[in-house]
């Protein structure tokens, strides 16, 4: 249905129980050695996308994209409207839409975003176009016997009370 | 954006951000809007103190509504945040780029969307202060406000006096202001339960 062109170079392929590299593009992804997919410019695509690599958008995508232990890029061109599930995520294009990653949200400059980020951790390019709700992992410190009556501690940098205080008129 | 040495205002270790955090921490499950314009240093700075951070660049919104010669309104016209939402809101300083009318239509939007009680964090420049380039800031670790200079060419500066920001603000009481040797003045505000 789309352009689907496998990153896999030869030299980057599957190699084979002899040790020796496959003449043909491998099609099932290895650990650590996964391929991509890449949906070109003139590529329009209506539904659901599941799968287990790595995707780059730089044509039209309506749906949802649930590669949850992958990377997805929605590349400069790149226009999605839909929820992403991914480990990394990087938009560099247009996104109206949700983004779940168990990994890093990174958004460029020339990113176009609305919606809601839920991430570990998350990076910026300043001058991104955004109207964004953004909600990071917060790290738990690990209490075996949790105080009763206390509220629950989060990791948050501490404010100075040196800065706190100053001359106010 | 260009390197921060001889940008002015110059920049400064705020007084009024750590206490409009502090007050804001007290509470729990807090939303917080920041309007100012994108910058990765504030988006980090933000999302590891907040649950759920809320941002949208009405500064960039504004500059594009001028540069199509729509009205500013157009730049908030279309923002859906629920009514009384935000614990806090930090507005910079968009009410120098507005003139009276269309600063005291914002505030009144930012009113209907703070919680009664709610904190607004608003930075305005010194009547004197000169007529440069548009300048964000980008917030550092250890509250330091590092100035950035950003291409928001259609952006007009409104230069106002303490008591003309207070007019703009009317259901908002002033709980603190401070201002600096660089001609910026942060206030923060609180908004009353009987101003919604």
């Amino acid at each position: 249905m789309f352009d689907r062109k496998k990153a896999l170079k030869p030299e980057e392929g599957a190699e084979s129980a002899m040790g020796k590299t496959e003449d043909k593009p491998a099609t099932v992804p290895v650990a650590g050695r996964e391929g991509k997919t890449i949906i070109g410019e003139q590529i329009t695509i209506e539904g659901d996308i599941r799968g287990h690599e790595n995707l780059v958008i730089e044509g039209a995508m309506k749906g949802k994209i649930a590669l949850e232990k992958h990377q997805v890029t929605v590349g400069s061109k790149g226009r999605v409207e839909g929820e992403i599930h991914a480990d990394n995520v990087t938009i560099s294009g247009q996104l109206v839409g949700n983004i779940m990653a168990s990994g890093k949200v990174k958004i460029t400059k020339e990113a176009d975003f609305s919606g809601e980020i839920k991430a570990k951790s998350i990076s910026v390019e300043d001058g991104a176009y955004l109207k964004a709700v953004i909600e990071l992992e917060k790290e738990t410190k690990k209490q075996p016997v949790p105080a009763i009556g206390k509220a629950r501690e989060e990791t948050k940098p501490p404010i100075p009370p040196s800065v706190a205080a100053g001359k106010a008129s | 954006m260009d390197d921060p040495a001889g940008i002015e205002p110059s920049g400064y270790i705020s007084k009024i951000l750590p206490l409009f955090l502090e007050r804001l921490d007290q509470q729990r499950g807090i939303r917080f809007l920041d309007l100012g314009p994108i910058l990765g240093a504030n988006i980090a700075f933000f999302s590891r103190r907040v649950p759920r951070l809320f941002v949208c660049d009405l500064f960039s919104r504004l500059n594009r509504a001028r540069e199509q010669n729509r009205p500013p309104e157009d730049a908030w016209r279309t923002l859906d945040y629920p009514q009384a939402h935000f614990d806090g809101i930090l507005m910079w300083d968009l009410l120098d780029h507005l003139d009276t009318d269309q600063a005291r239509a914002l505030a009144a939007v930012i009113q209907g969307w703070t919680r009664p009680r709610g904190l607004v964090m608003l930075l305005s420049r010194d009547l004197h202060s000169p007529q440069g380039p548009f300048v964000a800031f980008a917030v550092q670790e250890d509250f330091q406000l590092e100035p950035r200079a950003i291409s928001f060419p259609h952006l007009p500066v409104h230069r106002r006096q303490n008591r003309e920001i207070l007019d703009l603000m009317p259901a908002f009481s002033s709980l603190k202001s401070f201002i600096y040797r660089n001609g910026i003045r942060e206030h923060l505000f609180r908004l009353e339960a009987e101003g919604i």
